[in-house]
This record gives C-alpha cells, sequence and structure tokens, in this order.
C-alpha cells in the first residue's frame, strides 16, 4: 500500500515536471486560450447589451444580439433605439464588428471594444 | 530563553511570512495596475493551501497518537503540494486565464516540495534512505536529508512568495533568481 501511494506521488511530480517543461501545451490541453477568448467575448457583449438595454431596444432584440443570432446593425438599430443618432449608431456598429474580429480571429481586442462603448455612451448623455 | 524555543518561534514566523507574502502578493495583483489575474490566482491558492495545511496539521492531525502523526505528516504536505499546483491550473480554466510565466515556477517549487515530502514519507516509514537497514522513525535518526527537507520546502515557498510579489520583475534574469533564492536557502538556515 506505501509503495502504491509512493508511486502515485511519483506519477504526480513527474507530471508538474512535465507540465512546467511543456507549459504551453498544457495551456493549449486544457483549453484555456478557448475559455479565455470566451471569457471576453461575454465581457465585451455584456456590455454592448447593457448600453441597448440603457438606450431602449427591447429585451428580446438586446437577448438576440447577446446570443449572437443577431447583429444589430444600423439599419435595426435605429428603429429600436431612443437615440437614433448616426454617431452613436455607427460607434455600436464599430464595437460588434471588433467583437465579431475577436471571436473569429482570437485577438484579444476588449480594451478598444470598451473604449468604443464609452464614446457611444457620451453622446447619449 | 533555550535555544530549540528560537528555533521553533523562527520556523513559526517564517511559515507566517510566508502565507503573509502569499496574500499580499495576491492583493497587488489583483488591484494594481497592470492587473496580473494569473498572479492572484497563483498566489491566492497558495496561500489558501498554506492556510488549509497549517490547520490541518495544528488542529487534526496533532490529535493522533504519535507514530500515526509520523505517518501522515509528510503525505498530507506532499498531497498538498501537488492539490496546490493542480488547482492552480484549475483556477486558471475556470476563470479563463492565461497563463502567466510565474505559474511555472509554482509547477516547480511545488515539485520539488512534494518530492522533498515523499523521500521523508518513505525515509521515515518505508526504509531507511541512509541505508540504515530501518526506517528512520525517530529524531534521533535525523540526518542529511532532514536538515535538507525542513530548509528546503520554506526555501522554496518564501522564494516563490517573493518571485511572485515581484510580478514578472525577475523574469529571465536568472542570475538574480538564483541569488534569491540563495538568500532565501541561506535565511532560513540561520
Amino acid at each position: 500500500m506505501d509503495v502504491l501511494i509512493v508511486l502515485l506521488l511519483l506519477c504526480g511530480i513527474v507530471a508538474l515536471g512535465v507540465f512546467s517543461y511543456r507549459f504551453y501545451m498544457l495551456e493549449a490541453m486544457v483549453k484555456i486560450p478557448e475559455r479565455h477568448l470566451q471569457k471576453i467575448t461575454d465581457e465585451s457583449l455584456s456590455e454592448l447589451c447593457g448600453l441597448l438595454r440603457q438606450e431602449g431596444v427591447p429585451k428580446e432584440i438586446v437577448d438576440l444580439v447577446r446570443n449572437r443570432k443577431l447583429a444589430s446593425r444600423t439599419s435595426h438599430l435605429k428603429h429600436f433605439t431612443n437615440n437614433p443618432n448616426g454617431v452613436f449608431i455607427e460607434l455600436i456598429r464599430g464595437a460588434e464588428e471588433l467583437i465579431d474580429r475577436q471571436y473569429e480571429t482570437g485577438e484579444d481586442l476588449s480594451q478598444p471594444i470598451s473604449a468604443l462603448l464609452k464614446l457611444a455612451k457620451t453622446t447619449t448623455e | 530563553m533555550e535555544l530549540p524555543t528560537i528555533g521553533v518561534i523562527l520556523s513559526y514566523s517564517f511559515n507566517k511570512l510566508e502565507l503573509i507574502a502569499f496574500i499580499v502578493a495576491s492583493i497587488l495583483a489583483f488591484y494594481r495596475k497592470p492587473k496580473s489575474y494569473s498572479i492572484a490566482i497563483s498566489a491566492g491558492v497558495m496561500s489558501a493551501g498554506l492556510a488549509l495545511g497549517d490547520y490541518l496539521h495544528s488542529n487534526v492531525l496533532s490529535l493522533l497518537v504519535i507514530d500515526d502523526q509520523i505517518y501522515y505528516w509528510y503525505l498530507v504536505w506532499a498531497v498538498f503540494s501537488l492539490f496546490q499546483a493542480f488547482a492552480v491550473i484549475g483556477f486558471h480554466w475556470l476563470f479563463g486565464v492565461m497563463f502567466n510565466e510565474l505559474v511555472k515556477l509554482v509547477f516547480i517549487t511545488m515539485a520539488i516540495n512534494a518530492f522533498l515530502n515523499t523521500l521523508m514519507f518513505i525515509d521515515r516509514n518505508i526504509t531507511g534512505l541512509n541505508f540504515s537497514g530501518r526506517p528512520n522513525e525517530y529524531s534521533d535518526d535525523s540526518w542529511l536529508l532532514w536538515d535538507v527537507y525542513s530548509i528546503g520546502v520554506n526555501a522554496n515557498l518564501l522564494f516563490l512568495a517573493l518571485a511572485l510579489l515581484s510580478r514578472g520583475e525577475l523574469k529571465g534574469k536568472l542570475v538574480w533568481m538564483f541569488l534569491l533564492y540563495c538568500c532565501c536557502f541561506a535565511a532560513l538556515s540561520l
């Protein structure tokens, strides 16, 4: 029994040694980049949807945008929002395009997306 | 005051110092810009593991008879060392956070600590690693491995805590990292 315990501990130690040597292989193996991408995309979408709700877009439409079933392109959005201002709609559209690009390329664009949404918010005040 | 008492107090203080250093590293990584969630997770898991391990050893294992204490002591610390490293991977996955280079250091130090604890487990319960022919069960049987173990595990933890506190400032500076490790080892050898 003791020998089995020691063997198990040694397996764990060797695994850690291999993980530290093949560090990025482990990251890819446990699919951390995918989780990271999903998380930053969800955060950006949540920020976008919050702003759309604030501007009077109906909940059903916001949910479609959140689930990536509908892009609130300029033509759709101006019929639903309390703020059909061209600048606001263009900024929202820009943020959406960046979210799409982030999702497709895996590039972290959360900061420019956040900056666009902040700018869009200032046009509503 | 007798010397052994000072020794016990010093080792207790270092233990608490490591715990505090991990907590501070975690808070700084979480709140100070640029934020590093990876370091915050690593330091947070390390501090939680240390606190839990301390609690378990002082409140649960101390209730056992001395033979059982000797049997479980190193086993629990070895399992905890491995558990901490795997928990770091798990929390990175859970929160979708990419690894910082310092996570590699967590794996290496925890692997060494688990290995030292496993050697002590073998030495004290299965067979003496100094070829004594029987397990080195009692403190009279103390030999080099015990000294390397008692300094090594704490030096590793202190080094890791300071490396996490530096937030990657020592990245790539192998000479400085080696010197820092030597300083930790020397401080604990006093």
